[in-house]
């Protein structure tokens, strides 16, 4: 378990049926928008999560503004919203063979590796706190090892960290630097 | 706790949505010609069958999108979801003693 500091998250929206908003987001920053339910696209250095029918964050390392900016940029004239929600966010990430087991004790969501993958991700609850959830889809993602990234607002954070790691306890977690 | 399929993102548990009463229900076109009477009817009634009753629900913690669903006032069974602003589909009538 791990808090991985000072990330960049940027909302975005817009009609996923005009065509000027997908080419415009694919120009500013890589990776197609995911356009299905509860899908992810790129990878940790740039992510995009479906997030509802005409909403999607960016997700990266750093550079919230920077991100913002570009796409505020290329999305000129195209009618759709940008905001830079990095500060407003914490992110948490949980791994290992039990990760699963801990989550499902506080997530209405069934995570069952039949329903929710690698690659996938969704706006849920964590012990009652609203949450976006997503699974990695790398190789230290593996089925039998899933990881997670938690992200919650910022004043969520502690609480959350102290429930997953309360929730955890059984399964002998170790918290490690992010 | 009802499992409700959010027309967006499939079944999810009900904690995640939130009740937004009957659906279907017009706002007046124009609200200032409207008596008070009239105007509380538009607001706070709300028809209250037994049986199957058009509602509106949000995913709050989930896609966040409003959308209709059509639900047994008896059995709890949610019979179809649809998004806003089309026209509900078909659906058996049921009837109860
Ligand atoms: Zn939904």
């Amino acid at each position: 378990m791990a808090e991985l500091p000072f990330r960049a998250m940027v909302a975005l929206r817009g009609r996923s049926d005009d065509p000027r908003f997908l080419s415009a987001v694919k120009q500013a920053q890589g990776p197609d928008l995911p356009l299905e339910a509860g899908l992810t696209s790129g990878d940790e250095n740039l992510r995009l999560l479906w997030l509802g029918p005409d909403e999607w964050w960016a997700v990266a390392r750093d550079g919230g503004p920077e991100l913002a900016a570009k796409l505020k940029d290329a999305l000129q004239g195209v009618r759709s919203s940008v905001v830079d929600v990095s500060e407003a966010h914490a992110t948490i990430e949980i791994a290992g063979p039990r990760s699963r087991d801990v989550l499902m004790k506080g997530c209405p969501l069934d995570l069952h590796s039949r329903l929710f993958g690698p690659g996938q991700c969704t706006r849920s609850l964590i012990a009652k706190a609203e949450c976006t959830l997503l699974q990695l889809a790398d190789e230290q993602s593996a089925e039998a090892e899933p990881a997670y990234q938690l992200i919650v607002r910022r004043s969520f954070a502690e609480y959350v960290w102290c429930w997953l790691e309360d929730a955890a306890r059984e399964y002998g977690v170790t918290v490690v630097a992010g | 706790m009802l499992l409700i399929p959010c027309p967006y993102c499939g079944n999810r548990e009900e904690v995640e949505f939130s009740y937004g009463g009957e659906a279907h229900i017009e706002r007046p076109k124009e609200p200032e010609r409207l008596s008070d009477a009239e105007w509380a009817d538009y607001l706070f009634m709300q028809t209250n069958p037994k049986g199957i009753f058009l509602e509106r629900w949000v995913h709050t913690h989930g896609c966040r999108r409003w959308f209709n669903a059509a639900r047994d006032t008896v059995s709890y069974q949610i019979l179809a979801s649809y998004p806003m602003g089309i026209t509900p589909p078909k659906l058996p009538k049921t009837t109860y003693l």
